[in-house]
């Protein structure tokens, strides 16, 4: 047994951790409840932009350089982690899914794969794998602005259109309820709308809070007004497939960052769990050593009085 | 006329407005009551509103859409 004066400070440093991940427990809940928020305010933009893109599309062929596909030589991937650790499985899972992606990848094609890596890990992930890194972008606040993100999504844009490479994939974490994400593999360029639209109603968790909303999903309604357009049908659907690829963009990282906290909360909820249950034992070892020592006196006592008399 | 301001952030402007002053990739254009459909996209620069009570609201716009559907209603999609 071990003793006394080590168990007691044993005892103050596993409830100093506890009280350390109780609180980053505390501080993850509230961060991940304002990402959903923020997630959800972008819904109307998004419900208002299918809207117009629904009406154009009757005027005008709803195919951009953006939404046409071509044969696939060249492909980006996105990896989308986080910059801080201690969020338990949560980069670790996104960057199993790259190798196994990569490892596909390398059986099919010779090594024309670009990379974008958003976080720290990823980027730390990037240069020790040695791919081929075409940016990379770090410190994306906990709510990240849509500026931030516009940067990224120019990238990927720019890269498109110059032909640098033929489709942009992305590796990220879906938010489907507070314990539950799932790493996703999603294609961005060239741009779905069907998946877009599939994008907008998954913003809404399933289960939790703000799952209620999941009712109010989107429909698009037929308007019959005659528009004027400026300056053209076309040149509009242009900007609003832009727009919207640049929210999806926004809508994705916003996801991984609710998902970091997510999976950080429950992370620290295991950590404050544990450090409960240690200080209970080591408390009850503490205290059956105190013991042993009063009753080891007490019997030198006795055995003393007993040899005099 | 009903104007709604939408961004990525959420709805940042809605209410009765009596013009609207904006930035178009043809043009400035200023929207009064019942203006006749029109959906067009919006260049960098300031939006003027001014509210029923001749109250002025400035907004910056990067970049966006204008919608003016039925019932007198207007839209902005505004980044």
């Amino acid at each position: 047994m071990e003793s006394l004066q080590k168990t007691k400070s044993r005892i103050k440093a596993v409830k100093n951790i506890g009280q350390i991940t109780k609180a980053m427990e505390v501080v993850a809940a509230t961060k991940m409840r304002k990402s959903q928020q923020v997630a959800l305010n972008s819904r109307p933009y998004a419900f208002k932009a299918l809207q117009l893109l629904s009406v154009l599309g009757k005027f005008s062929p709803v195919k951009t350089d953006l939404i046409r596909g071509r044969k696939i030589k060249k492909t980006l991937l996105v990896i989308v982690t986080s910059d801080r650790g201690l969020a338990g499985s949560f980069n670790s899972q996104v960057l199993r899914l790259v190798d196994s992606f990569l490892k596909s990848y390398a059986e099919t094609k010779d090594d024309n794969l670009s990379v974008v890596a958003v976080g720290k890990k990823a980027i730390s992930y990037a240069n020790k794998k040695k791919l081929n890194l075409v940016s990379e972008f770090s410190g994306f606040g906990d709510f990240v602005l849509p500026s931030e993100t516009n940067p990224l999504s120019e990238i990927l844009i720019e890269g498109y259109l110059n032909k640098g490479w033929d489709r942009v994939m992305t590796i990220s974490t879906h938010f489907r309820s507070t314990l539950k994400q799932e790493v996703l593999m999603r294609q961005v360029l060239p741009v779905d709308l069907e998946k877009i639209q599939h994008t907008i109603n998954e913003i809404i968790p399933e289960h939790g809070k703000f799952s209620e909303l999941r009712d109010s999903r989107f429909t698009i309604h037929d308007s019959e007004l005659e528009y004027i357009f400026e300056p053209s049908p076309k040149k509009l659907i242009e900007g609003l497939v832009e727009h919207l690829m640049k929210m999806q963009i926004y809508d994705l990282i916003l996801e991984a960052n609710a998902s970091e906290h997510s999976a950080r909360m429950v992370a620290m909820k295991t950590a404050s769990d544990n450090a409960k249950e240690l200080s209970e034992k080591l408390n009850l070892e503490y205290n059956k050593a105190r013991q042993a020592g009063i009753t080891k006196e007490l019997i030198e006592i006795t055995s003393a009085v007993s040899a005099l008399t | 006329m009903k104007l709604s301001i939408i961004t990525l952030q959420g709805i940042k402007f809605e209410g009765e407005i009596s013009s609207l002053n904006l930035k178009t990739t043809s043009g400035e254009i200023t929207v009064l009551d019942n203006h006749r459909p029109l959906i067009t996209q919006l260049a960098k620069g300031e939006a003027v509103i001014i509210k029923e009570g001749g109250e002025k609201v400035n907004f910056d716009i990067k970049s966006g859409f204008l919608e003016i559907g039925e019932n007198n209603q207007a839209t902005v999609l505004a980044n």
